[in-house]
């Protein structure tokens, strides 16, 4: 292999490499996290502590 | 071995020869090959290295290696950062980390309305089951319930209102839209405004409509479900006046004639139906009901059948006009109504099994006011006034419950109520159609052009939780809360109403389907608070609904203990019936040619009516007669196959008058001849990763003008069509080895049945085959304390898979998708074996659970190199995940093939990493390992819920007992077929299921020493042989 090829094929494999840090194979597939949730309970709702509690009749 | 030789064979033998596909049943060659592997064929031919890596030179070696290290560092150095874990700054009051909360609440499904308990872990529901002390479903739900908790976390749901632009749909702010809609609403002038909704089932929803309508006063509401009880109901009102029939005491029936009806698979709500049919088959008490079931395809209710005879729907109503004609001439009944039929000719004509017929008619005239008869809601209205006067004649109104009626708040629209819709919007006289939580575009039959006429309206609104059909052709759609995430109430039933509370405030930007409509009405979008429907709730039930409750507590104290319990209890009348009116009845037959094709459209088990199209977990729960996932298909008998000339996966062409679909076939033991089963809930577009393009719309075959029924089409064609097209069964898949090429010196009684009669005479026959134990080399370890065991009474298992979802709910079992289940990579670690035996047009059908075993001497664990499975002092086979090196050593042990290999991280390997998105790992229950590629799995027994029950015990200084533990499959059953507890525990209920005289073990002769007992299932026909 001859200097130029050598340093061609080095420049190339550290640009794709480079490339592939910022955009991963991933990029291609669908983005499901578009947002960040939160998550809140209600605090009109009722909660139990048990299965098996009854409380009125 | 020729074909007929063969099925001859299996008739004469008496004790029954079972086989699980017509593959099996004809020795079909590769079949039987693959039994010899433990692994399916192509299973690992993705991971072959002679295959991927041959040929490869030693430079090219080295190159590649040197790229993978490079690609391996970039990749390493950029660790995805998962986020930080943070104690709560300010603990909510009710939350204690690592403890569950429970809210009590109703389930929306369906229309049934169960009630639901909704497990809940630092605020994130976990996991549903039903409402133990609720009066209808008595704490159980269905599948449906129970994977409705991945709809909440499914990353597709809409998250913000869209509105329809030149290009596709843009952002809107909430008021922005509704001030839009307010404007349209108004000036909507004389025009009408369609509401388009399912069933309402709440009363204060139902008064939210109300005054919706007189707020705009040209409103009209048309409410419809694809499969409906519309014939039932107009036939009751012909015979007693009212539309709201009974609910039937199954649980006391001595004999029950289902007709074309699937009381325990699909229709009306078969939770509370299974239960109180399997109350009826106790080895306990001795007690069995008899199921007659005639039918044309084979049904979940079919399998379970006693005598089951095959029959197209077009008879049915000569049928019961035959039978009631017979039994007047033997004088049990006194009717002439029928004079014109004949049971004998019909018997002939259909080619029904005469001594089965006759046994039938004895057992209904022996049981007069002890039987009921059933026609199945796909049946036209004829028939099931046929059924009414017959069980009138026999007394057996007996059997209709005076406790409890069904509520119908609201009739559903007929179909000529649509037609007059669709007209308006033809003629331009509709202004705004608003999709309440509905898809009428995938719903309605084409030939009502509704999408079309769509265009038409100038203001289309469609409240959804995700993208659909009919979202696609709206102007506005509007997000809405999940059921988790919303107040509400229902009443399907005298006597209770339940209560929906929200577990978890709004994950994403949306509004609840009536806080939208009271805003509207408001006029004003500032109208809209968080709290807006809650307290128009509580208002309506202080000032409608508590006055009639005539509670001696005070509202604000009934209102929180009904939001605890999950509903209230009403004093309201039970229903009685007067006595049938025969007068003007319709009892003309639908005159049909018997030799031609028939189309019968039936609900999916999985998915339904494609309302849980999106759901992972349901189309990958095997179909419980089928075992195909992910596809529908036209099942046909045998017989027709062969006049086709076609075989599984060939594609046919389906057609009704104009209406075509190709489609793939599945033949199904004991379907009838000529008749093609197609079901429903499958082919959406527009609906999401996960259910657009699974299976085919068969809707495209209805017709708005049925002959017959709405759901069956006479004189249908079929036709080969060319190609084929792989259905994804599992049904050979985990098969154990075929016992008549292995093993010849041992009979395996897999499956082991008797008869209720030879019970009866001799209650320990099963004993008799059980093997003796082995001595052992070593002495056996001593379980003198808790050892953990399960039973399964398959008297009660009627196979419909409610315990796979709740398997796979409670154990973050992954979604592997059809291309994975092709190759036998499914991941369920409950399986429910169906076997046939008998005749390929007649089958008899027996459903076995299958899991782990838990065996005292388990081979998986002897042959693991690492130790990664071992045995606990308390009798649990136990899997160590980080341990694991993925030999597959002990999957290729284990002689009841219940072990699961990670082929993949099936979480990102599924649908573009759709499970893996961060909204849908909330869903994980935090006290289950989730696996990664290259580790084995299989059932823990709910390992994690006996660890919880022990630390409880511990806290409470007091011993663990078996009955503080449920397993999640347990919890699950509808008919409480399971029973698990400690095998030393003598006063359980376990224990006698333990030790019962029917209970026997899975190939028990490998002396493995399984724990799983299976209590023998016992057929109530009129012989003591099967």
């Amino acid at each position: 292999m001859d200097r130029k090829k050598f340093f061609l094929s080095a420049s190339l494999a550290a640009a794709g490499i480079a490339l592939f840090k910022y955009i991963p194979f991933t990029s291609a597939r669908k983005n499901f996290d578009s947002k960040k949730v939160e998550v809140k309970i209600n605090p009109l709702a009722v909660s139990r502590k048990k299965v098996g509690e009854k409380n009125v009749g | 071995m020729s074909d007929n030789r063969e099925v001859n064979s299996i008739q004469n033998n008496p004790d029954p020869n079972y086989w699980r596909s017509f593959e099996e049943l004809y020795r079909n060659e590769k079949t039987l090959k693959a039994r010899h592997h433990e692994f399916a064929e192509g299973v690992t031919d993705d991971f072959d290295p002679n295959e991927n890596l041959s040929g490869i030179s030693r430079r090219k070696f080295l190159a590649l290696l040197g790229a993978s290290a490079a690609l391996a560092g970039v990749a390493c150095s950029d660790y995805r950062d998962k986020g930080e874990i943070v104690p709560y700054n300010v603990k909510p009051e009710e939350i204690i980390l690592g403890r569950p909360n429970f809210y009590a609440s109703t389930c929306t499904a369906c229309a049934n309305s169960c009630g639901i308990l909704i497990k809940t872990r630092e605020g994130r529901p976990i996991k549903v089951d039903g409402n133990p002390e609720h009066p209808v479903n008595q704490g159980k739900i269905c599948a449906k319930g129970q994977a409705n908790i991945l709809n909440l976390y499914d990353p597709e749901r809409l998250q913000q209102p869209l509105k329809k632009s030149s290009t596709g749909f843009d952002n809107i702010e909430w008021k922005k839209a509704d001030s839009d809609i307010i404007a349209s609403l108004s000036m909507a002038g004389s025009k009408e405004i369609a509401i388009v909704t399912h069933t309402i089932t709440s009363p204060t929803f139902l008064k939210v409509l109300e005054d919706f309508k007189a707020k705009f006063p040209t409103t009209k509401i048309y409410s419809y479900e694809l499969f409906n009880s519309s014939a039932r109901n107009s036939a009751w009102t012909k015979c007693y006046g009212s539309g709201n029939f009974p609910l039937i005491k199954w649980n006391e029936a001595k004999v029950i004639l289902a007709l074309e009806s699937d009381f325990l698979g699909v229709e009306g709500n078969r939770v509370e139906n299974s239960r109180m049919f399997a109350e009826g088959r106790d080895v306990n008490s001795k007690s069995f009901n008899r199921l007659y079931v005639i039918e044309s395809s084979m049904t979940l209710t079919g399998m379970n059948a006693d005598y089951r005879m095959r029959l197209k729907p077009e008879a049915q109503f000569a049928f019961v006009m035959s039978l009631i004609n017979e039994l007047n001439r033997k004088g049990a009944i006194s009717a002439s109504i029928a004079s014109n039929y004949s049971l004998d000719e019909f018997v002939k004509k259909n080619n029904l099994d005469k001594e089965r017929v006759n046994h039938l008619l004895n057992d209904l005239i022996a049981n007069k006011g002890k039987a009921i008869i059933h026609a199945g809601d796909l049946m036209p209205e004829n028939v099931h006034i046929a059924v009414n006067i017959l069980n009138e004649l026999l007394g057996n109104k007996n059997l209709y419950r005076t406790d409890s009626a069904s509520v119908n708040l609201l009739n559903l629209s007929s179909l000529d109520e649509v037609k007059e819709l669709t007209d308006k919007m033809r003629n331009n006289q509709v202004a705004v159609v608003i999709h309440l939580d509905c898809n009428p575009v995938y719903h309605f039959p084409n030939d009502l052009n509704y999408k079309e006429l769509l265009t038409k309206v100038p203001t289309v609104v469609t409240l959804t939780e995700r993208m659909n059909e009919t979202a696609q052709f709206s102007s506005y759609i509007l997000p809405l809360n999940h059921n988790f995430e919303s107040w509400g109430d229902s009443k399907t039933r005298t006597g209770v109403i339940s209560l929906q509370q929200p577990v978890i405030a709004p994950l994403h930007n949306t509004r609840q389907k009536e806080s939208i409509l009271l805003t509207w009405i408001s006029t004003s979008p500032d109208t809209y608070t968080e709290t807006l429907y809650h307290d128009f709730l509580m208002k309506n039930w202080e000032t409608n609904i508590y006055p009639t409750l005539k509670s001696r507590i005070e509202f604000k104290q009934l209102w929180f203990g009904a939001l605890h319990d999950g509903f209230a209890l009403t004093n309201e009348a039970g229903q009685n019936f007067s006595s049938i009116n025969l007068t003007g009845l319709n009892l003309t037959e639908t005159k049909f040619n018997s030799e031609a094709m028939t189309l019968v459209l039936r609900e999916s088990y999985q998915v339904g009516d494609g309302r849980f199209a999106n759901n992972g977990w349901l189309q990958e729960l095997p179909h419980p007669v089928s075992k195909i996932t992910w596809d529908n298909y036209a099942a046909i008998s045998h017989n027709t196959a062969k006049a086709l000339d076609v075989q599984n996966d060939d594609l046919v062409e389906v057609s009704v008058g104009d209406r075509k679909l190709t489609l793939p076939v599945f033949i199904q033991a004991g379907n009838a001849d000529n008749t093609i089963t197609i079901e429903l809930g499958y082919g959406r577009e527009f609906s999401g990763i996960v259910a657009s393009g699974v299976g085919f719309n068969a809707n495209t075959l209805l017709s708005s003008k049925p002959e017959f029924s709405q759901w069956v089409y006479t004189n249908a064609t079929i036709i080969k069509a060319g190609g084929k097209y792989p259905l994804a069964s599992t049904q050979e898949h985990h098969a154990f080895d075929n016992p008549r090429i292995q093993d010849l010196h041992l009979k395996r009684h897999i499956i082991q049945e008797g008869t209720v009669a030879l019970y009866e005479k001799k209650s320990d026959f099963i004993q008799e085959h059980r093997p003796k134990e082995l001595e052992s080399v070593y002495t056996p370890f001593q379980y003198n304390e808790m050892k953990w065991g399960m039973a399964i009474d398959l008297n009660k298992c009627l196979g419909c898979g409610d315990c796979i979802v709740a398997c796979n709910v409670e154990n973050n079992v992954p979604v592997v998708g059809k291309d994975q289940v092709l190759k036998s990579r499914e991941m369920q670690w409950l399986r429910i074996d169906r076997y046939y035996s008998g005749s390929p047009d007649d089958p008899r059908v027996s459903m076995q659970p299958m899991l782990c075993q838990h065996c005292d001497q388990a081979p998986c664990e002897n042959v693991c190199p690492v130790v990664a499975t071992t045995h606990s002092p308390d009798g649990l086979n136990q899997m160590v995940y980080n341990r694991c090196v993925g030999t597959r050593y002990c999957s290729n042990n284990c002689p009841y093939k219940v072990r699961r290999f990670n082929f993949f991280n099936f979480r990102d390997h599924f649908r573009d990493g759709y499970q893996e998105s961060s909204i849908l790992t909330l869903m994980f229950n935090p006290e289950v390992t989730v696996r990664s590629r290259g580790v084995m799995e299989k059932c823990t027994f709910c390992v994690q819920r006996i660890e919880e029950a022990r630390s409880e015990a511990a806290r409470k200084g007091i011993p663990i007992k078996g009955t503080d533990v449920k397993t999640a499959c347990q919890e699950a059953c509808p008919t409480n077929a399971i029973h698990f507890g400690d095998i030393n525990g003598k006063d359980s209920e376990f224990y006698k299921y333990r030790n019962h005289e029917l209970g026997y073990y899975v190939l028990e002769e490998l002396n493995v020493r399984p724990n799983v007992t299976y209590i023998a299932k016992l057929r109530n026909i009129h012989t003591e042989e099967l």
